[in-house]
């Protein structure tokens, strides 16, 4: 696969470079508790014309799965469309929703396929996708959070330009008895430190997936709310 | 020799070993896909097990094949003694089909769970038969086959409906076994004693059945209908499902 | 005189009639073979105590006319396996071409030649099925004998649909109606296999072959049999059948040109 590229000391260029271009892209948090998770992201408005509405940067898999994302937002655009179509194609098959688990390995399968082609490989990418995914979902395993690319299970997690700086707060602020609105809190004040602007119900959004209701993406109400909550918190 | 002299001219004449466009109708091809291997298969469950039965022996017209082919198959365990697995699948009519069937949802199963982690959910593979069956829905691979596990039964046409069931009779003795099933599992046309005249009569409530109860029903389906139909015969291959795993016993049927 | 060469040596047609082109039809949908040209009939199999037998006899017929009367039905695989072949003759030519290869591409590898005739059953099961599939079928109904992976005797069916099934004794084609009723009565369920000798076998075949030349139109009293056992194959393909009587001919009444 990335044989091409290894120059020396066994590093693999090709897929260094896409890492740091996921250190550029904008910061995405998630917190996994035992009632759900919560995904959140920093919206980064550039402009005061851009109609801030219009950045998605968390988007539903299934009904059960949603996902953060952080870096080119083309490139994920492929690998949630291959999640999408993986997760419907298991549910026609099988009558069950694909596992979190699964969903990633899926992913992982299509973002490792650049390189060279095999043999009987079909057409390859001539490069790795430059982006970074926060997957969150909730199956019969309880509410799960996994990172793109290493699909090591997290508690919290934080990918972007801020994501060093996310890391270490989660670290210090995370516990297991967190309440569904507490890691609500936590995503947004860790948010709050990483980010340039000032922080506010525009320029960032929230999504959560429970059990009950599934994946589910912050209103502008919902929004609202979450951010005066942060408020009042501090 | 008048004939040979005048002799017809040499259009129509002449035979080419080539060949000639004809209007002769097309000939299909007479070779058909299936035939049927007679034997019956039933299953009946109960709050906490299920029973699949089958008898073993495999016809071809009024011959005997073999006297014992097994047509009820463990999926998702040990390839030589069907060790691990919890979904047990019989198939009747056409047994190359059959087998090709087994071995098809065998590695399905077995790559579900290398693939996502946990063994599949009788559900989901019911769903996924269902699948494979109406894959295939231009060249259907038999006629009635049927299946099940862990408590749940399910049925199947041979383009992939199917219906979860209390009770299923299916292959060349269905029609004999399926009016015993109806009387005896789901009491129709049983009524309470003394419960009334005429409509006021009261229908025999269906209640789950034991296991002792059901296993006794199978032998009874099985050796009636051995008595009625030339397909069915030699050996009655009875596994049950429970909780605990699965158990598989051979009994004698009548070889006649 | 006739002064059209091509046409000479022909059937006449003010005689016979135009020539019949319509087999050889060049329009219509594409066909595969819809039934056999060449066929040999029936094989029989027994399994004995350390081993396996097989036979059949060396006839290929064209429809009812006896066309090849030497042709040998039984092919060896390997070391310690035998199939037999009914049905089409130019199909069993491929299989056996297959096997050939098979066998040759098994022996240049590291291991040599380990498959037993319980792989090879599988196998062609499987080309079979797969060619009944594509609507395209190999038109054979084969035994195949020889051990399986425990070293016990093998003895298994395989026809051109994909259907498989085994047994102590076996027999296919015409076989199934006579050779089977006097194998069950010689060796019936009960009698286990270690009981039954090589010799016991080998007889009981010779005169399951003789009674399938006295009833069966499209056989011959040249027959091949194949004995394996661990020592290998002792294959013999030029046998007649012996002790033939014909006086039960004399007694059979009631058809044919003779009704009293």
């Amino acid at each position: 696969m990335f044989i091409a590229r290894s120059e020396y000391e066994g590093r693999l260029f090709q897929v260094e470079y896409s890492l740091e271009a996921i250190k550029l892209g904008s910061t995405a948090i998630g917190v996994a508790t035992s009632e759900g998770v919560i995904l959140g992201v920093e919206k980064r408005v550039t402009s005061t014309l851009l109609e801030a509405s219009s950045v998605e940067k968390i988007v539903e898999i299934d009904q059960h799965i949603g996902c953060a994302m952080s870096g080119l937002q083309a490139d994920a655009r492929n690998l949630v469309e291959h999640a999408r179509v993986e997760c419907q194609n298991h549910a026609f098959h099988y009558a069950e929703p694909l596992r979190v688990e699964s969903t990633t390995q899926a992913i992982c399968d299509l973002a490792l396929r650049f390189g060279e082609s095999g043999d009987d490989e079909e057409s390859v990418m001539s490069r790795p996708f430059g982006v970074a995914l926060l997957i969150a979902g909730c199956d019969e395993d309880g509410p799960q959070l996994y990172p793109s690319g290493t699909f090591y299970r997290y508690d919290a997690k934080a990918i972007g330009s801020g994501s060093e700086g996310a890391q270490a707060e989660l670290q210090n602020e995370y516990h297991r008895s967190l309440t569904l609105p507490e890691a609500e809190t936590l995503v947004l004040k860790t948010l709050k430190q990483v980010m340039e602007e000032k922080l506010d119900s525009k320029n960032v959004q929230l999504a959560s997936v429970t059990k009950e209701k599934g994946f589910r993406i912050y209103n502008d109400e919902d929004m609202g709310r979450a951010v005066a909550q942060l408020g009042g918190n501090q | 020799m008048t004939m040979l002299l005048n002799h017809a001219s040499h259009g129509d004449g002449i035979g080419y070993s080539f060949a000639q466009p004809t209007a002769a109708p097309v000939q299909q091809h007479s070779f058909y896909p299936y035939t049927d291997n007679g034997g019956s298969t039933l299953g009946i469950t109960g709050s906490d097990f299920a029973i699949l039965a089958g008898d073993t022996r495999s016809t071809s017209g009024y011959n005997i094949n073999s006297r014992m082919a097994p047509k009820v198959f463990k999926i998702g365990g040990d390839d030589e003694t069907g060790e691990g697995a919890q979904i047990v699948l019989s198939v009747v009519g056409f047994a190359a089909d059959g087998n090709a069937l087994k071995e098809r949802l065998d590695n399905i199963v077995k790559m579900y769970k290398y693939k996502h982690g946990k063994p599949m959910s009788v559900s989901a593979c019911a769903q996924r038969l269902s699948t494979i069956l109406y894959e295939k829905r231009f060249f259907p691979i038999t006629y009635t086959r049927f299946w099940e596990g862990k408590g749940a039964l399910y049925s199947y046409d041979p383009v992939g409906s199917y219906e979860r069931e209390q009770c299923r009779a299916a292959g060349a003795a269905s029609s004999l076994i399926t009016p015993f099933l109806d009387n005896q599992v789901n009491f129709k046309n049983q009524y309470v004693p003394g419960s009334g005249e005429g409509h006021a009569l009261e229908p025999k409530k269906a209640e789950p059945l034991s296991r002792s109860t059901a296993e006794g029903l199978v032998r009874d389906a099985f050796t009636s209908a051995v008595e009625r139909h030339i397909e069915v015969g030699d050996y009655l291959q009875l596994v049950t499902i429970t909780k605990d795993g699965i158990e598989e016993a051979f009994q004698p049927l009548k070889k006649d | 005189m006739d002064h059209f060469p091509g046409t000479w040596g022909r059937p006449r047609n003010d005689v016979y009639g135009a020539y019949d082109h319509s087999y050889l039809h060049t329009t219509g949908p594409k066909t595969h073979t819809s039934s056999p040209a060449v066929t040999g009939t029936s094989v029989i199999g027994v399994k004995f105590n350390g081993g396996v037998v097989l036979a059949t006899d060396n006839l290929a017929s064209y429809g009812s006319l006896a066309r090849f009367t030497d042709v040998k039905r039984l092919r060896t695989f390997g070391e310690n396996a035998v199939v037999g072949f009914g049905g089409d003759v130019s199909d069993m030519q491929y299989i056996d071409r297959l096997l050939e290869s098979m066998d040759i591409r098994e022996n240049y590898s590291s291991h040599g030649n380990m498959l037993n005739a319980k792989n090879l059953h599988t196998y062609l099961a499987k080309v079979f099925y797969k060619r009944r599939s594509e609507f395209n079928p190999l038109w054979n109904h084969v035994l195949v004998a020889g051990f399986d992976g425990e070293g016990k005797p093998f003895l298994s069916s395989a026809d051109l649909l994909g259907t498989t099934f085994s047994g102590p004794h076996l027999a296919t084609g015409f076989g199934a109606h006579l050779a089977v009723p006097i194998l069950r009565r010689l060796f019936p369920e009960e009698r286990p296999i270690e009981d039954i000798s090589k010799e016991e076998a080998v007889s009981a075949l010779k005169d399951c072959l003789k009674v399938l030349f006295y009833r069966d139109a499209r056989s011959i009293d040249k027959y091949s049999i194949a004995v394996i056992t661990k020592d290998g194959i002792d294959l013999k393909e030029d046998e007649q059948i012996e002790n033939q009587s014909w006086a039960f001919a004399e007694r059979i009444k009631g058809y044919g040109a003779q009704t009293k």
